[in-house]
């Protein structure tokens, strides 16, 4: 009771955004156990400072999932690099498309912390360049170099693909 | 066909988490990790210490023994008290394993562990931290006093400011602090202010009561635990329960009273062995 009243409308957050945060935490980790661990540390980081965040709970969840995603230095519990190995592609069928699409979220994975952070926001939350460079407290021109160092490293990852003949790229971001 | 990454980007992310839901009590495990985190910070705060450090600064009495510096006491030595003092000798300026052990009076185990080993004479030596409420490992590399931290999947390692020994404030949430650190504790085994019985050959108990009363607050750090020697009367294992009970000064904190105890194990063992730490490749240097 003491907790509920400490922490009022916590675990209603939690149950109806909870699926959503996870998804965003397993994005920006690259795996289940460390998204689960991202959250667990951004909600922690929540109860600290409970009274001091107005208003948007989720929002400030979803900021501090990233900073922690991004500093993993500067904070203790930082978050793993999950190293990842890109799976070349099988024969050319119909699955094209579907390995592809793996290929380049296991390639996301292997991004480093920012760069995975940013793409995740861009693509993922659809944030704008301004949101996003609000969110991480960073300038819009970083945001974009970071989107577009991202993305060449997932053309260069994936580019097995366009080598064997599969698909080939469209050349540079948005 | 001409395909737009980014939008291959978007679908592959909508699959790759599509039906995910929450498996685990996710929000009991932060409140634990938040409930941890409170308490050794409180203890801090109130007794002016950090973790178990402090508390055990004013631990378990070898009264009455005076050696030379760097001598260690006589074999021979009668009391418990100066049985212990030559454990501590023996165990002192000598490479080892350690492992410690993190929890509370339930589950001694609860908070996780880390286990490396040190070798004092060079300020050589690794520990790896693994807590039980996530899968992450945190990694720490001495070589020479210089300090590199590293974590689990990462590919980069950090230099950080080290004054020759691990960073052991940093290791499970704080709790363990320089009570972990086994120079720290048996600086603290040595200091006056405990009674310390033998229980068996080679195993010793000891208890503490130290009031404190300062700005923030006022109250009592008790400290029970056990010492075990190894079969060459080096110190094998040292049980700490610390528990800090009191209640903030009006103004501080709400005046709100407390009552948190911690328990830390620290085993150490290979005393002698050398000590062979690899220095990471890709390092960068703290600012």
């Amino acid at each position: 009771m003491r907790w509920k009243r400490r922490f009022e409308g916590l675990d209603a957050l939690v149950a109806e955004r909870g699926n959503a945060l996870l998804a965003t935490a397993v994005l920006l980790t690259g795996s289940r156990p460390a998204g689960e661990d991202l959250l667990q540390a951004a909600l922690e980081r929540l109860m600290r400072h409970w009274h001091k965040v107005r208003g948007d709970k989720e929002g400030y969840l979803r900021r501090t999932m990233y900073h922690l995603a991004v500093d993993q230095w500067r904070s203790r519990k930082r978050r793993p690099e999950v190293l990842v190995f890109v799976e070349p592609p099988g024969r050319s069928d119909d699955t094209d498309a579907l390995h592809l699409r793996q290929a380049l979220v296991q390639a996301l994975a292997k991004l480093p912390p920012r760069q995975r952070a940013v793409l995740v926001l861009r693509y993922w939350e659809q944030l704008s360049e301004a949101e996003a460079a609000e969110t991480l407290g960073c300038s819009i021109g970083t945001i974009k170099s970071t989107a577009s160092r991202g993305l060449t490293r997932l053309r260069e990852v994936t580019a097995a693909w366009a080598r064997d003949g599969a698909p080939v790229w469209n050349g540079a971001g948005k | 066909m001409t395909i737009n990454i980014e939008d291959e980007l978007r679908v592959g992310m909508r699959d790759q988490v599509a039906g995910l839901t929450l498996g685990t009590d996710i929000l009991g495990e932060a409140t634990r990790r938040h409930q941890r985190r409170t308490a050794v910070q409180r203890s801090a705060y109130a007794a002016g210490v950090v973790g178990l450090a402090g508390a055990l600064a004013a631990i378990v009495a070898v009264g009455g023994v005076q050696t030379p510096a760097g001598r260690p006491p006589a074999a021979t030595a009668a009391t418990p008290q100066m049985q212990l003092a030559s454990a501590i000798a023996a165990s002192e300026n000598i490479s080892y394993r350690l492992k410690i052990t993190v929890g509370d009076k339930a589950n001694p185990k609860a908070w996780g562990s880390a286990t490396g080993a040190y070798d004092p004479a060079t300020s050589t030596g690794y520990l790896t931290e693994q807590q039980t409420d996530g899968p992450t490992r945190y990694y720490q590399r001495l070589i020479n006093g210089a300090l590199f931290l590293g974590i689990s999947g990462g590919t980069v390692w950090k230099q950080e400011r080290s004054n020759g020994n691990f960073r052991y404030t940093d290791i499970l949430n704080g709790a363990a602090a320089s009570s972990a650190d086994p120079a720290q504790l048996f600086k603290a085994l040595r200091q006056a202010g405990a009674k310390i019985t033998k229980t068996n050959a080679g195993s010793y108990h000891f208890t503490s009561a130290t009031p404190f009363d300062n700005e923030s607050a006022s109250g009592t750090d008790l400290l029970v635990g056990d010492v075990t020697l190894d079969k060459n009367k080096r110190i094998a294992k040292v049980t700490t329960e610390s528990t800090h009970k009191g209640q903030f000064k009006p103004g501080k904190k709400g005046g709100l009273a407390f009552n948190d105890t911690f328990v830390v194990t620290v085993e150490m063992s290979d005393y002698g062995t050398p000590v062979k730490v690899e220095k990471p490749t890709k390092v960068v240097v703290a600012k």
